[in-house]
């Protein structure tokens, strides 16, 4: 009984959630002329596949989407680096300023991008990595949020696990890696979804950075279909595709959400 | 318990170490290849600049780089994409690379390059307000350096006051555009009006739109934009507030005048489309989407510029164009889109050649073909080219018309500031927080300030 | 109870609650010593030196890309700087100044605060029921949990139209729905009344996927054996979930309250721009939207990052009387 009543309650909150998309992928497959129609029409009249063939011939998508794709994973790959490092060490290990740092550090996630934007391009600029790849992941290989998110799972350990390690001679660094990392692999998880997101939804940055097409990513893409006389059904065909990559990476991270792993050290 | 805890433990030492392992050797790889594909990437976009080649020493090795930014987007993009590609045909020393600009992101990018010291070489600014701070700034080349003569071209009057400061003309206009009217002919039709008798006052206007008006059903008579920002009132609102007989600043420019009895009377007609006569919806318009209103067929009216009429063929009903009604005065809001040479850029002389180039009367009207509006000198309406396009595009016509009524809208100090205050007032009138006369007036009283401000602050 | 208690003595900030003990003595600490002595003792202890060692990546990242910005524009909020020009002029805190007399500037920041407390209030309760009904292996729950999180990855245009579509207040299928069930049909974002739910509803659309992947994550990390062993001790779920897994959720919920605040405050700025521009008349004029407009619509760079350095204090306060609520609960 309780179990319906949960299936129900979820299948409600998915359709809120999902019912937008269902709409972007119907408007993407009209025709022209029937997106702005008075009547709401959920299914198109005729699915016009061609549309996402012309879309992926009219503008270079692929290109777009790989920018996207390599900016992202070297974020995410370097940001999941340095936060564990970090978030490790503010929240387990004790040395002198650490709570301050820690402080000042958040404190920098709170300073909106608009005003940080031209002193952080011309620092690029400086280097000459205007139009990089470089130049669009280096200023995020950390974050903020991401020391603080592991901080917050560490604090979730019990010490005994690290104290056994470390009264067995282990180096800090064996205590991370070995002891603390395998029964903190959700939050890892959460931290590579997020830090691929936040890459991937990058506006501002990218938008100053890059100056040919061939080096836009798909979010500087998207606006640069937008305009004033402008193509609906492309910029809807092209959200949708637009969305598929990071869903990949998502449901592949998502499979770390696993229990077991994180009570393999409790037993005992 | 030791045992279970080294087992589990030596299972996961290999895991662990060949992951990072494996991370830190995937980061390694994917930055050096990012390194060398970036590298690669620039090798080919942009080959170090040459020195200086003029035209004579055009070898086929020497090939410099133009950047040329514009923020226009889909069938327009391409247009002058393919424009820049006939240059290069042309000359094939320069490559004129065009970087498109995602729409309303242009001041910000430009801005951030500016203040880098790394603009492109030109750009296309449709904004007069941008056009008029790129100026004042001081950030851009004057052109009478190419052409001595520039100044004195037959350049269409009110682009002449924008761009020319004492004498010398900073930037070439490429196109221009006056509001215009378009009117939706099956509406008409269903209201028993008469599509060949567009409004011409607006009283006719007003009773248009009352025939056509179906509240109930969405359907609108009239459509202007009434969104706080700048340009609904200094391009789309002066409109209305000159054919009052009004003007922005009083005639020593010392303070602003749009709060007069005529600029009241101005916004009292938008107010009571909206309230009195339920012609016009109470919602804030955005200029921008009011074109796809207008698509979906449920709008009589709208006041717009002259490039909705290369999308006037896609439209599911016909559509015509009037020149805006008037009232005691006929006047209409002009804009224009200009290219500067930018005072930083290294490459001035291909630059110009491109924009030289431009100028000439085929490139000039293929440009504004592409594009959907109007020429910017008077000469150009004489060439056949041009009477080919209005064959091609009639709707262009009445824009045409308007043309010699055109006002610009004022750029001088504090201008966009000044303009959003009245946009904001309009859309608090607009709205019903507050009577007309309360709006103006409290919006002169801002722009006041404002515009004390920055005069103190010794800009022109 | 009694096992609860044993349970919770193993946590380490429930530890003192449970048993009424802190854990061991604090190491001690050296006194009046100078600045340089002081670091070099802490370096010789080796916690220090891995701690510092970890933090090196991020400290140089910082020292290269975060500290100069963060400086520069702070030092910016006192000058008058068109952006357009070269000239930067030292106002001193003539900008603070402005700010405070500008209506359109207090307005901005009382919706930040209308928005930001709906939101995240509204995306705490909601992810955390969806991640507890989540937590459990029911059918189909890895497709669920892809599609909760799939607004977080759509962009802040195409979710800011799509919305505009689906709140029209003609065509709009929530207000269709609303019209057949005899309900009144608001305005949504044409009107200053409904602008801001408008808003709320549609950032919190997108953000409720981001919240409950971290409670999902948090849920994880609660061994099955506290939970059994309070059910064989005879506690029901619901004490179960107020004595064990809510405390537990502590640390998360401490960073989804301060990414929530962060978010609302600064990653809002997209959506509202597209789906209403900060109007109708104010009405969703946040302090990111202020800021955005006085920048790079005015060029007033200076004066922006003043309104930055306000919405820095804004949220810095914010978060650290969040900070003093959980957070004595969240370390040891």
């Amino acid at each position: 009984m309780r179990r319906a009543a949960i299936y129900g309650v979820l299948l409600v909150a998915a359709i809120v959630v999902l019912f937008p998309y269902i709409w972007m992928l119907s408007a993407s497959l009209k025709a022209e002329s029937e997106i702005f129609t008075k009547e709401i029409q959920l299914i198109p009249r005729s699915f016009q596949w061609k549309n996402y063939l012309r879309v992926w011939g009219d503008y270079p998508l692929g290109q777009w989407l790989l920018n996207s794709i390599i900016v992202a994973s070297v974020e995410t790959l370097c940001v999941a680096l340095t936060s564990i490092l970090a978030g490790y060490a503010f929240s387990r290990l004790h040395f002198w300023g650490r709570d301050v740092l820690f402080y000042i550090y958040l404190g920098t996630m709170m300073i909106p991008i608009q005003v940080t934007l031209i002193p952080s391009f011309l620092i690029i600029k400086h280097f000459g990595l205007i139009n990089t790849y470089q130049g669009l992941f280096l200023p995020h290989i950390a974050a903020p949020f991401g020391v603080f998110l592991m901080r917050q799972f560490f604090f979730n350990i019990p010490s005994e696990l690290e104290d056994a390690a470390r009264i067995d001679g282990c180096s800090w660094l064996r205590v991370l890696v070995q002891v603390v990392l395998p029964l903190t692999l959700p939050a890892i998880s959460s931290l590579a979804i997020f830090a691929f997101t936040f890459s991937w939804n990058a506006f501002l940055w990218p938008l100053v950075v890059t100056n040919t097409k061939e080096m836009f990513t798909i979010q500087i893409g998207l606006a640069s279909m937008k305009g004033e006389v402008m193509a609906w059904h492309a910029l809807m065909t092209a959200t949708v595709l637009s969305a598929l990559p990071i869903l990949v990476v998502y449901l592949t991270f998502q499979r770390y959400f696993v229990k077991g792993i994180a009570t393999t050290g409790l037993k005992g | 318990m030791t045992d279970r805890q080294n087992t589990s433990r030596g299972r996961v030492r290999v895991g662990r170490r060949t992951f990072i392992g494996w991370a830190a050797g995937t980061t390694a790889a994917a930055v050096l290849e990012t390194c060398s594909l970036s590298r690669a990437r620039r090798a080919t976009a942009q080959p170090a600049p040459a020195p200086r080649p003029t035209v004579a020493q055009a070898g086929p090795r020497a090939k410099t780089v133009v950047e040329y930014w514009f923020d226009l987007s889909g069938a327009q993009a391409k247009h002058v994409e393919s424009i820049a590609a006939k240059f290069t045909k042309e000359f094939p020393h320069i490559e004129v690379r065009t970087s498109v600009v995602p729409t309303a992101d242009m001041p910000t990018k430009l801005a951030t390059a500016l203040a880098a010291g790394s603009p492109p070489d030109s750009c296309y600014i449709g904004a007069p307000s941008l056009v008029a701070s790129l100026i004042d700034a001081g950030r851009v080349e004057p052109l009478d350096r190419f052409r001595p003569d520039i100044a004195a071209l037959d350049w269409v009057a009110p682009i002449k006051k924008l761009l020319i400061r004492d004498g010398r003309m900073y930037m070439i206009p490429t196109n221009s555009g006056v509001l215009g009217l378009y009117y939706n002919v099956e509406l008409y039709k269903a209201s028993g009006l008469d599509p060949d008798r567009p409004p011409t006052t607006w009283d006719e206007l007003l009773s248009n739109a009352k025939a056509i008006a179906k509240p109930d059903r969405a359907i609108w008579g009239h459509y202007f934009p009434t969104k706080p920002v700048s340009i609904t009132a200094d391009r789309f609102w002066t409109s209305y507030l000159w054919q009052a007989g009004g003007e922005w600043l009083s005639p020593d420019e010392n303070e602003v005048a749009f709060n007069s009895a005529a600029g009241v009377e101005a916004l009292q007609f938008y107010v009571d489309l909206v309230h009195k006569h339920r012609v016009t919806p109470m919602k804030a318009i955005d200029n921008l989407s009011m074109g796809t209103e207008f698509e979906t067929g449920n709008i009589g009216h709208m006041t717009l510029y002259p490039i909705w009429t290369v999308r006037a063929k896609a439209m599911k009903f016909p559509v015509r164009t009037a020149t805006l009604p008037r009232y005691k005065v006929e006047a209409a809001g002009m804009g224009c889109g200009a290219s500067p040479i930018f005072k930083d850029s290294k490459r001035k002389e291909e630059a110009w050649l491109f924009l030289d180039w431009l100028m000439k009367p085929a490139n000039a009207i293929e440009w504004v073909r592409g594009l959907g509006n109007l020429p910017t000198r008077l000469s150009l309406r004489e060439e056949p080219a041009w009477k080919e396009v209005v064959r091609e595009n009639p709707l262009i016509e009445a824009f045409l018309e308007g043309l010699p009524k055109g006002k610009p809208e004022y750029v001088g100090p504090g201008a966009l500031e000044i303009a959003k205050q009245v946009a904001v007032g309009i859309e608090a009138a607009v709205f019903g927080k507050k009577s007309a006369k309360q709006a103006l007036d409290d919006a002169a009283k801002e722009a006041n300030e404002i515009l004390t401000r920055e005069r103190a602050r010794g800009r022109r | 109870m009694a096992a609860v208690r044993r349970l919770m003595a193993m946590i380490p900030w429930a530890r003192k609650a449970a048993t009424g003990q802190a854990r061991g003595p604090a190491p001690p600490q050296p006194a009046r010593l100078s600045f340089l002595e002081r670091f070099y003792r802490a370096l010789r202890h080796e916690q220090a030196r891995y701690g510092y060692f970890f933090l090196l990546p991020v400290l140089l990242h910082f020292a290269v890309f975060v500290a100069f910005p963060v400086a520069f524009s702070f030092y910016l909020s006192f000058h008058e700087w068109n952006i357009l020009s070269e000239v930067k002029r030292p106002i001193g805190l003539e900008n603070y100044a402005a700010l405070l007399r500008s209506d359109s500037f207090i307005r901005s920041v009382i919706n930040t605060g209308v928005f930001t407390a709906s939101v995240v209030g509204l995306t705490l309760v909601l992810s955390l029921a969806l991640a507890l009904a989540l937590d459990r292996p029911i059918r189909g729950v890895s497709l669920f949990r892809g599609i909760f999180y799939s607004p977080v990855v759509t962009s802040a245009v195409a979710t800011g139209l799509v919305w505009l579509w689906i709140l029209d207040p003609h065509f709009g299928i929530v207000n269709q729905l609303l019209a057949m069930a005899h309900l009144p049909q608001p305005g949504w974002a044409s009107s200053p009344e409904w602008a801001m739910p408008a808003v709320v509803l549609t950032f919190s659309w997108r953000e409720v996927g981001f919240f409950t992947v971290i409670y999902l994550a948090a849920l994880q990390g609660i061994p099955m054996q506290y939970r059994e062993a309070a059910q064989i001790d005879g506690a029901g779920p619901w004490q179960i979930f107020r004595r064990i897994t809510l405390p537990l959720l502590m640390p998360a919920t401490l960073f989804v309250l301060v990414m929530g605040t962060i978010r609302a405050t600064q990653l809002s700025f997209g959506l509202i721009y597209v789906m209403t521009g900060g109007g109708p008349v104010d009405a969703t004029n946040v302090i990111v939207l202020y800021l955005y407009q006085q920048a790079f619509d005015f060029f007033k760079m200076g004066y922006a990052s003043a309104v930055a350095y306000v919405l820095f204090a804004f949220t810095f306060v914010l978060t650290l009387i969040q900070f003093k609520v959980l957070g004595r609960r969240t370390e040891f």
